[in-house]
């Protein structure tokens, strides 16, 4: 597969559509799977991960997948491809960079769908969705897992479920996560207060590229913690009440935004296409900020001549490997940062003179 | 018959407890419950149980578990190390750490008992151990009506599956 023909998609992640695309980004459902006989990853040899390995790709393969996936070992690819693939979401940083051994990830076209292969379990299914799509994603991943599982001999337990490398993950394997993206609640300064009540309820609150990594660009993460004692549906409605809760709270905030200070939010989004546009060097925390204000101020229509879908494309362009691969040379630092800002400009001054 | 859990003896007298959502079962031989001060001096027929030293037997046991022994026969994974690294070693780990683990995940989960979705393939094996779930709660609650035929039903569709 060539890498290099993704660079010009969105993905299914960004794909900018979708219910409540306001305030969520993406909706993503993973399972967590073992194979039954052999040792978990974290245990097996390098000989051992090779069979999986083995085992799953030609479960991939001949399985009745729609759409249809294609296998990519990770192991074999450059340092800038897995980043490339971390930040595509197609892949954990775990799987790009901690791990070693026979591993990989197999992905169809649109990346709506992944299995990683020999990350924390042998398998890590995932389907993604644009807006928010509970319901969907379970519907498609319930199937990918029905059709893999037909020729893989899972690990499953009468009392425990689906049983996986860590006891946090065991039962039902699933981890359902929605990335929100909620500024007016930053800037109203209630997004502490909204992250306090979901701890409380057993959801986990995290940025934008998973455990650990800290939220950039009022991008967060909501996800179940539980994942035994309760169905996929159960684990999944409690999930949407709660997703129901934050996005009323969050339109409320910009709501009030709008009527109390409209001006100095003009301000804010035009400041913020001013330094895109005519920065020559920026960081991509910089980057994430501005593109956050600009977003926003898209879906409060102070800026009517962008589509959203362009933030999307700002957003992982100019993320580093991405901007290594569009411009075509290896980027350190200094030299990174100016690049990305001359990437913004000319992107914007396209956009302006249309 | 069960040994005894101190002595290994035969044991003769057995009780169950119930910590939270938790069963713990226990067999004891008469000489053992005599030293643990569970059964006073007197025939055994005729002698009720000391409950107060049954429950601080059980809790006590509970509580503090040794688990320096644990150890998994098919990974050779220690509870120890398990404990620190906090990653199973292969499947069979589940089984070796039984009742540890169950505490451990009812931390975690606040429940033990997977309610969701079953491998095709293991689907009439699910059925059956939810149907034993659901007659041990029924023997718990001392609901016998609903255990009779719960046992009942799981003798039908043992049958069914074949010989064992």
């Amino acid at each position: 597969m060539d890498l290099d023909s993704l660079l010009p998609n969105l993905g299914e992640w960004l794909r900018g559509t979708g219910p409540d695309v306001d305030v969520v980004v993406s909706t993503r459902i993973r399972l967590a799977r073992n194979l039954a006989d052999l040792p978990f990853t974290t245990r097996a040899t390098a000989a051992q991960k090779g069979e999986t390995e083995a085992r799953v790709r030609e479960a991939v393969s001949k399985a009745a997948l729609d759409p249809k996936l294609e296998y990519l070992s990770v192991a074999g690819l450059s340092t800038l491809d897995r980043q490339f693939l971390v930040e595509r979401q197609l892949i954990s940083r775990e799987l790009a960079s901690t791990l070693d051994g026979p591993r990989g990830v197999a992905f169809d076209t649109n990346e709506s769908v992944s299995v990683m292969v020999n990350e924390e379990d042998h398998l890590r299914i995932q389907v993604m969705r644009s807006g928010l799509a509970l319901d969907d994603a379970w519907e498609r991943i319930d199937r990918v897992d029905d059709a893999l599982e037909a020729r893989l001999s899972y690990a499953f337990h009468d009392q425990f479920g689906y049983l996986t490398a860590c006891p946090t993950n065991v039962g039902t394997g699933l981890r359902a996560s929605v990335m929100l993206h909620l500024p007016a609640l930053g800037i109203t300064k209630q997004i502490e207060k909204v992250f306090k009540a979901l701890q409380k309820i057993n959801l986990v609150v995290r940025g934008l590229y998973g455990e650990g990594s800290r939220a950039s660009g009022d991008l967060y993460q909501i996800s179940n913690q539980v994942t035994l004692g309760k169905s996929e549906p159960r684990l999944l409605t409690e999930i949407k009440e709660v997703i129901g809760m934050i996005l009323q709270y969050e339109r409320q905030a910009r709501q009030v935004l709008l009527k109390e200070r409209r001006q100095a939010e003009q301000d804010r989004v035009a400041r913020a296409i001013g330094t895109l546009g005519s920065a020559t060097m920026i960081t991509s925390e910089e980057t994430m900020e501005l593109l956050s204000s600009v977003r926003l101020g898209i879906h409060l229509n102070l800026l009517d001549d962008l589509p959203h879908t362009t933030v999307n494309r700002l957003f992982i362009h100019s993320q580093a490997a991405h901007l290594q691969k569009l411009t075509g040379q290896q980027l350190d630092g200094e030299e990174r940062n100016a690049a990305r800002a001359r990437y913004l400009r000319n992107c914007l001054r396209d956009l302006g003179g249309k | 018959m069960n040994p005894c859990h101190f002595c290994g003896q035969p044991a003769t007298i057995h009780y169950t407890s119930l910590i939270g959502k938790k069963k713990v079962e226990q067999h004891l031989c008469e000489g053992c419950a005599r030293a643990k001060g569970v059964l006073s001096e007197g025939p055994v027929t005729s002698a009720p149980l000391n409950l107060q030293a049954l429950v601080q037997m059980v809790l006590g046991q509970h509580s503090a578990a040794d688990t320096s022994g644990l150890k998994c026969p098919e990974c050779g994974l220690k509870y120890a190390q398990f404990r620190t690294d906090g990653r199973f070693g292969c499947a069979h780990d589940y089984d070796a750490f039984g009742d540890v683990l169950r505490t451990l995940l009812d931390r975690i989960h606040r429940d033990t008992t997977h309610h969701g979705k079953v491998p095709k393939a293991l689907a009439g094996r699910g059925e059956l151990a939810a149907l034993r779930r659901q007659l041990a709660e029924a023997v718990d609650a001392e609901r016998y009506e609903d255990a009779a035929r719960l046992r009942d039903l799981i003798r039908q569709k043992e049958g069914a599956d074949g010989p064992g």
